[in-house]
């Protein structure tokens, strides 16, 4: 189908895309790459009045490495992130789970327009970036005219698709506060390209050869991405062994309630979360083992 | 009614300057209002791929792209590849693999070829395949177009000074 009659309009600044979001009144939307809202558009599941693109602002398309921890500007493309290039080289050394993750989102002609913050705006739970970001335990920058406030990645994905952000309220970039020892993001399509049907994310802290902790977050398994805490504690609590790893997939594939649909019933999803923990874990060790996230 | 916005393409070299309606992609202005109808719409939905073109350098989907969006970039179509008297080293190769069938899908994997040869020509098989995967085609099960793709790569780099 074509999309609906809208209005459209490119900022031509942050503040004055700030102005147009909010004398919208909740009837515009922003779109930067549009690679999730054309579509949306196109099949009339949106019928916003008014576009407002913000794709060139150069304040959305930085990312900045300070003692507070690493800051990924939210108009940064994901094959910007995949090749390291433009205002994600220094992001890419600082956080290689960046670099590995990006390559799985979509496919390559639709991550040269989608970008980092539109991904994480549309809080779809088999996100790989959203996934990242509940793993590691990222805040997200929302600003209105009226100032800015940080929201923690465990309450800014409210639900399927819904997130945190007020109708005058723009996600300007993501801060990841603490960057991880090693990270891993792994994912099962059943063609490449295809949104997750499961995805799996592991990290650890180490001071030395001590692991401090562990994270472990799960994908397409829930209305949003799910931290495994059970499994987190037991594996945070003792050591990496493959018994530990076996019990930590089992832990984390416990009270989970994915839904059945076309791909297979809820025990299909708690199989291959089982499976791609125990994957995802055992490459952490062996990140571990050839001496950290390089 | 929605008020009408004039931008500027340059298409395969030549600027235009177009009126369109925001919600109008950039695959039905370079169709319907350019007359150029070797980007083809299939899906609309930007999954297949067919539509594929190149904007400011980049491979991207035109179906699932405004053409407001694209305002002042300058955009390469499957119309710039070459013509039938001189067809690009991927066309040619595309015939001699038997890359294509009924032809719908072409233009976008030419394109699409094109992208990554351009931007990455010392791509591995691996990754090559994964890019060309990008897009569907349901008529020649992909092998002719990888052996089409990675003949023209392995010609280009044969082709290139050796670094001194």
């Amino acid at each position: 189908m074509k999309p609906a009659p809208f209005d459209y309009v490119r900022a031509s600044d942050l503040d004055h895309a700030l102005e147009l979001l909010a004398y919208s009144e909740g009837e515009a939307k922003l779109i930067a790459g549009g690679q999730s809202l054309n579509p949306m558009l196109r099949l009339r599941l949106a019928a916003p009045t008014l576009l407002i693109d913000i794709s060139r602002l150069p304040e959305l398309r930085r990312s900045e490495d300070s003692p507070n921890g690493l800051r990924v500007g939210a108009g940064i493309t994901h094959y910007e992130i995949e090749r390291g290039a433009t205002g994600a080289a220094g992001a890419l050394a600082r956080l290689p789970v960046l670099g590995r993750t990006a390559p799985l989102i979509g496919h390559a002609p639709i991550r040269t327009r989608g970008t980092f913050g539109g991904s994480i705006a549309h809080a779809d739970p088999a996100s790989e970036w959203c996934l990242l970001a509940r793993l590691l335990d990222a805040r997200v920058t929302a600003r209105n005219m009226d100032g800015e406030r940080e929201i923690p990645a465990e309450t800014f994905f409210e639900g399927f698709l819904t997130n945190a952000l007020h109708d005058d309220e723009i996600l300007t970039s993501v801060l990841f506060p603490s960057l991880p020892t090693a990270a891993v993001v792994l994912e099962l399509t059943r063609r490449h390209g295809d949104f997750a049907i499961a995805a799996v994310g592991a990290a650890v802290w180490m001071t030395g050869t001590t692991c401090d902790s562990f994270h472990l977050a799960l994908g397409g398994v829930g209305s949003t991405v799910l931290r495994a805490t059970a499994a987190e504690q037991l594996l945070t609590a003792g050591s990496l062994t493959e018994a530990a790893i076996a019990e930590a997939a089992e832990l984390a594939a416990q009270d989970l309630a994915p839904s059945a649909d076309i791909h297979g019933p809820t025990e299909y999803r708690r199989h291959l979360v089982k499976v791609l923990t125990r994957r995802a874990l055992s490459d952490l060790v062996q990140q571990i083992e050839d001496g950290t996230d390089d | 009614m929605t008020d009408k916005h004039l931008i500027r393409l340059t298409v395969n070299g030549t600027e235009h300057d177009i009126t369109v309606e925001p919600r109008t992609s950039l695959a039905d202005v370079l169709r319907d209002d350019l007359g150029l109808t070797g980007t083809h719409v299939t899906c609309e939905q930007g999954i297949c791929g067919a539509c594929t073109v190149i904007a400011d350098g980049q491979a991207i989907r035109s179906c699932i792209t405004l053409a407001v969006q694209v305002d002042d970039a300058k955009v390469e179509t499957a119309e710039s590849l070459g013509s039938p008297a001189n067809l690009s080293d991927l066309q040619q190769a595309f015939i001699e693999e038997h890359a294509l069938q009924c032809g719908f899908c072409t233009p976008g994997f030419l394109m699409l070829a094109t992208w990554l040869l351009r931007d990455h020509p010392t791509v591995d098989d691996d990754a090559m395949r994964a890019v060309m995967s990008s897009n569907i085609c349901r008529c020649t099960g992909y092998r002719g177009i990888l052996r089409a793709v990675r003949r023209v790569r392995d010609a280009q780099l044969a082709e290139r000074p050796y670094p001194s």
